[in-house]
């Protein structure tokens, strides 16, 4: 299954559902693909990614009409990574579990959480949960925990898509579904996530009128210094889904902040699982690198092998500083 | 006239034709013409006090006013657009574009991010 991103205005979700239906009509694989299509829910609560449109729940309900019409899930995101202890008092609560109940009479029948105690109270609703990489579950014991709660599916952390054989333990263990995001192209371990994260989710929940994005212009420039950062970031080719599809039940796309046809570009590149050209062109984070590298696709065929038996310690290793060498030019 | 004198004259004039259509104060802080890495070059003009509904009612002259000085600057206006604030009804920017390949690509729909309305595209 691949779970698209959605900007969140009907106008988007019409040209996705088009463009699903218009790949069907040709390819043969796209036409046995399944769908979901997740969208960012601010409302006091906030997500963890920028959210250009809040749509109320009669819009909602809408557009989940008409989601389930053309057989679309829907996922409502609702992810913040900290909530200000808001959450656990007598306010909060009432008032999380009034949306929970909204939700699920309006036909939502999943959220993507990333708090332990929202997980309860969603439950509590009848919901079914997806828990969102910002719970950053990379490794065994933090799945097991999750996959008590009974949940749905469970978002890795994208740090440790290349780490086979954590992927594969998790694989064993629980009963969930297993969900992977394959563009999203922070950087490895990224040493600011949770900052990042606990930034978007006040700024979106209650307008707060930052001056500037220190996290992302900090990221974008560690990566114009060094490129290798680019190369390790832990993305997946549309070309290497294949390595994962035994361990992975859901494939991720990243970036519902982006225009549609940057969206539109990069399901249709994981559905054909099939890129040629600038591979920064798929991915969500660094999107304004696009412009200044040249990833070339090619260069990295056979780079999966590599990383699926590395064993991450990069001091005593030059396998991705020389791939970005190979493969990675500034344009002119 | 230099450069600067048309920049200067540019965002007074943008300014002048708000208060003039609209009939109430416009304010447009900023006037910016810019060359972006991907190719594209444009021009993006920040307001205050401009609403969608404003937009929408004289979006024929707004967009033919946006392309003269577009040209003005030799800038083929293939794109006009305004961005509003996330959840509301208010304009913050005004943008004219000349489109590289990839950002064709991305940019040209009547709404191609839910902050972005196109005029022209
Ligand atoms: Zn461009």
């Amino acid at each position: 299954m691949f779970s698209i991103p959605h900007p969140g205005d009907f106008e988007s979700l019409k040209v996705i559902v088009n463009e699903i239906k218009k790949i069907k009509k040709y390819d043969k694989r796209a036409r046995k693909e399944r769908f979901e299509i997740y969208l960012g829910f601010s409302e006091f609560i906030g997500t963890g990614r920028a959210t250009l449109h809040k749509p109320n729940f009669e819009e909602l309900e809408e557009q989940i009409r008409y989601a389930k019409k053309n057989n679309l899930r829907m996922e409502v995101v609702i992810n913040a990574s900290c909530l200000g202890g808001t959450h656990l008092t007598a306010n909060g609560i009432s008032y999380i579990n009034w949306i929970f109940n909204q939700l699920k009479n309006i036909g939502v029948e999943c959220v993507a959480l990333s708090d332990p105690y929202l997980v309860d109270l969603a439950k509590n609703n009848d919901l079914d949960v997806n828990v969102s990489c910002i719970a950053l579950v990379d490794c065994l014991d933090k799945a097991l925990f999750w996959d008590e709660k009974e949940v749905y599916a469970i978002t890795l952390d994208s740090s440790i898509n290349r780490h086979f054989d954590i992927i594969q333990e998790i694989k064993d263990n629980v009963n969930c579904k297993l969900k992977i995001l394959v563009n999203e192209a922070c950087l490895y371990k990224c040493p600011m996530r949770t900052q990042h994260f606990n930034f978007f989710s006040h700024a979106n929940a209650q307008n707060i009128p930052a001056l500037d994005d220190y996290y992302y212009n900090k990221c974008i420039n560690l990566r114009i210094k060094n490129k290798e950062l680019i190369i390790k970031s832990p993305f997946i080719r549309p070309e290497d889904l294949a390595h994962y599809e035994k361990m992975i039940d859901i494939f991720k796309i990243s970036g519902r902040s982006h225009p549609i046809g940057w969206i539109k570009r990069v399901l249709l590149a994981y559905l054909k699982r099939k890129w040629d050209g600038n591979l920064m062109e798929l991915l969500d984070c660094p999107r304004e690198l696009q412009h200044f590298f040249y990833l070339d696709n090619k260069i990295l065929n056979s780079a999966i092998k590599k990383w699926k038996t590395c064993n991450k310690r990069c001091s005593g290793c030059n396998f991705c500083k020389d791939l970005a060498e190979k493969a990675l030019k500034v344009k002119n | 006239m230099s450069i600067k004198e048309k920049i200067l004259e540019g965002r007074e004039d943008i300014e002048k034709f708000f208060i003039k259509i609209i009939g109430r104060e416009i304010f447009v802080p900023e006037l910016d013409v810019f060359s972006s890495r991907c190719g594209c070059v444009g021009i993006m003009i920040t307001v205050r006090g401009l609403f969608t509904d404003d937009v929408e009612i004289f979006q024929k002259q707004l967009v033919k006013k946006l392309e003269d000085l577009a040209k003005s600057f030799d800038i083929n206006a293939d794109w006009i657009f305004i961005r509003t604030l996330p959840g509301s009804d208010d304009v913050i920017n005004i943008g004219v574009r000349e489109l590289c390949n990839l950002c064709k690509e991305e940019y040209s729909y009547k709404k191609p991010r839910p902050d972005l309305i196109s005029l022209k595209f």
